[in-house]
């Protein structure tokens, strides 16, 4: 019994371990954005009992963080809204009809899930420089929604074959035509996976930094990644503390949607990737 | 508008309806699916296609292209940095691979096991997974900065200054680096993916196992790990594609340096095309990365199936 005890004791120290090498460079981060420029360089360790906010002002302000993070926002609840209805249409149409070349867009879809969307930067890039769509948020949302939609739409797809047609054929005696339908019958439905699809989508939209990164190259038109980058290679030279505010800055949004809806969250990636 | 919303889809009975007739009574279907298939082709299937043309090209994007037939191929085979970018991403591929889903297998077990705290750790485990990598490299490049940075000092309070080092800085090291902080940043993911499966486990099972007195260790051989089979095999195959296509970490923490030392394939790709400005050139590797992940897609497949017909 006293050797299970040690073992026991021994995981138990080993999860802590764990945690605290995930929670402290987090704490870290928050605590070295509450701290002097020399503050930092001398006591690395202490808490900021004087907190000094300049850093956060310094980096909203002089840097184009706060733009960036209006940007950031803009293009993630963008491509959000834009994905998701183009997600539900086109669930509607390959569930619903068997048109010819359902199977074909079907097959496509699962083609494009396995194609690295990474080796297509570069006729990416050229293509938005055609359409002069380089430093647009709307060429980024259209883009992301893309790379997004062969998954979702594979989600959305399943999940409309698993609902019940009658409710469809009863508004159809009714009187409706297939856009009322898809309106009124077939979005109501679908809370759960567009709770799903928001929450898998939301995460990686607000991360991607390698397209972002080649097409927003103008400060005003960066999201947060690229400023992020741009600050960390010290483009406006590096001063640790506006660094620091900065990453917090793009952090704390997103900490806070998990800690609000953490169960949910876990909850749909799991069930985005199982499936 | 109007169009029939038929109660089945049955593909195989519409068959003797001609063509044109099974397209009139879909229309609305064209209609809802048009902005999906406008999108795949512009931003996925021409470039797509794009890509694999331009790779036969030279080009720096502002002159016209000249046709070269093989030639970025054979030039990719003959640089060197290719071949140590492959190295570096196989490197990166065992270990990322191998860790992460141990670890987060690990981490799965205690908590599914409802250690004390598992709540905190379910919660705290998966932060890194949303965290943007950009601030991640960022911040572990600050952790790693050799005189101020937190490793080191840290290491020098407590008494360990032999063991400080130029974390990113020191060619032989720079790599591991990194790779432990893929590792820090993605266990967590595995972790919510194995609880998933192993939730799948009915409690009776392990009623059971508890009353015929298993131990732990043969409770995870026995039963866990049977249970979770399926959803390894997915993990290595996502970790394995996700270590060919790791760009973000790398290049915001080193941009491959010091000396191409932490060099990948998506480091070169990015460097060729935006800094030498030579797209044909990148679109070759980009060709190289897809026929890679393409062939462990294959292999993968074929692999599942076998386990499955063995059934």
């Amino acid at each position: 019994m006293s050797e299970n005890r040690i073992v026991k004791l021994i995981i138990h120290l080993l999860l802590l371990l764990c945690a605290i090498s995930v929670v402290y460079p987090l704490l870290f981060m928050f605590m070295t954005s509450l701290k002097t420029h020399q503050n930092i360089i001398l006591d690395p360790f202490s808490f900021p009992w004087e907190p000094y906010f300049e850093n956060y002002i310094r980096a909203w302000v002089d840097t184009s963080l706060g733009l960036n993070f209006l940007n950031s926002i803009i293009v993630t609840v963008g491509t959000l809204v834009v994905l998701l209805f183009i997600v539900l249409m086109g669930g509607f149409a390959l569930s619903r009809f068997p048109f010819p070349g359902n199977k074909i867009i079907f097959i496509t879809l699962i083609v494009l899930i396995a194609i690295p969307v990474h080796s297509l930067l570069v006729p990416i890039y050229y293509f938005m420089d055609m359409l002069n769509l380089r430093n647009s948020l709307f060429g980024i949302i259209l883009l992301y929604t893309a790379i997004g939609l062969p998954f979702s739409l594979i989600i959305m797809r399943a999940f409309f074959d698993q609902t019940p047609r009658s409710i469809d054929e009863a508004a159809k005696i009714d009187g409706c035509n297939s856009w009322q339908i898809f309106w009124h019958v077939a979005i109501p439905m679908a809370k759960v996976p567009i709770a799903t699809l928001a929450i898998i989508n939301v995460i990686n939209i607000w991360s991607e930094y390698l397209f972002a990164s080649v097409l927003l190259v103008q400060p005003a038109s960066r999201t947060l990644p690229v400023a992020i980058a741009v600050l960390q290679s010290g483009e406006q030279g590096t001063d640790t503390g506006i660094l620091f505010a900065g990453l917090s800055i793009v952090t704390l949004p997103m900490l806070i949607l998990y800690a609000l809806f953490s169960k949910q969250i876990t909850k749909g990636v799991a069930a985005g990737a199982v499936k | 508008m109007d169009a029939e919303i038929n109660s089945k889809v049955v593909f195989t009975a519409d068959r003797k309806v001609p063509l044109l007739v099974r397209v009139r009574k879909n229309k609305a279907a064209y209609f809802f699916i048009l902005p999906t298939i406008l999108l795949l082709t512009v931003f996925m299937i021409l470039p797509l296609i794009y890509s694999v043309v331009m790779s036969f090209y030279r080009w720096d994007g502002f002159s016209d292209p000249q046709f070269q037939g093989l030639s970025n191929y054979l030039r990719l085979l003959n640089h060197d940095n290719f071949w140590l970018a492959l190295k570096n991403n196989s490197i990166f591929m065992v270990l990322f691979t191998t860790f992460t889903i141990v670890i987060g297998f690990l981490f799965a077990v205690a908590i599914s096991r409802k250690v004390a705290g598992w709540q905190i750790y379910k919660f705290v485990f998966f932060i890194p997974v949303i965290l943007v990598t950009a601030v991640i490299a960022a911040l572990w490049a600050k952790i790693y900065e050799p005189s101020y940075g937190l490793l080191n000092s840290f290491l020098g309070v407590i008494g360990l200054e032999s063991l400080q080092q130029l974390w990113l800085g020191n060619p032989d090291i720079t790599l591991y680096s990194i790779i432990f902080v893929a590792i820090w940043q993605i266990s967590g993911w595995c972790m919510l993916l194995f609880l998933a499966a192993i939730e799948g486990i009915e409690e009776e099972i392990h009623d059971a196992a508890t009353i015929d007195g298993v131990s732990p260790f043969q409770r995870i051989i026995h039963i866990i790990m049977p249970m979770v089979k399926n959803m390894t095999f997915i993990l290595i195959m996502l970790q394995i594609i996700a270590s060919v296509k790791t760009f973000d970490l790398i290049y915001v923490m080193t941009g491959g340096g010091p000396f191409y030392a932490s060099e990948v394939l998506g480091t070169i790709l990015y460097r060729e095309a935006f800094e030498n400005q030579r797209f044909g050139y990148a679109s070759a590797i980009s060709v190289v990365m897809t026929i890679i992940i393409a062939l462990i897609t294959i292999i993968y497949l074929r692999f599942t199936q076998i386990s499955n017909q063995k059934k």
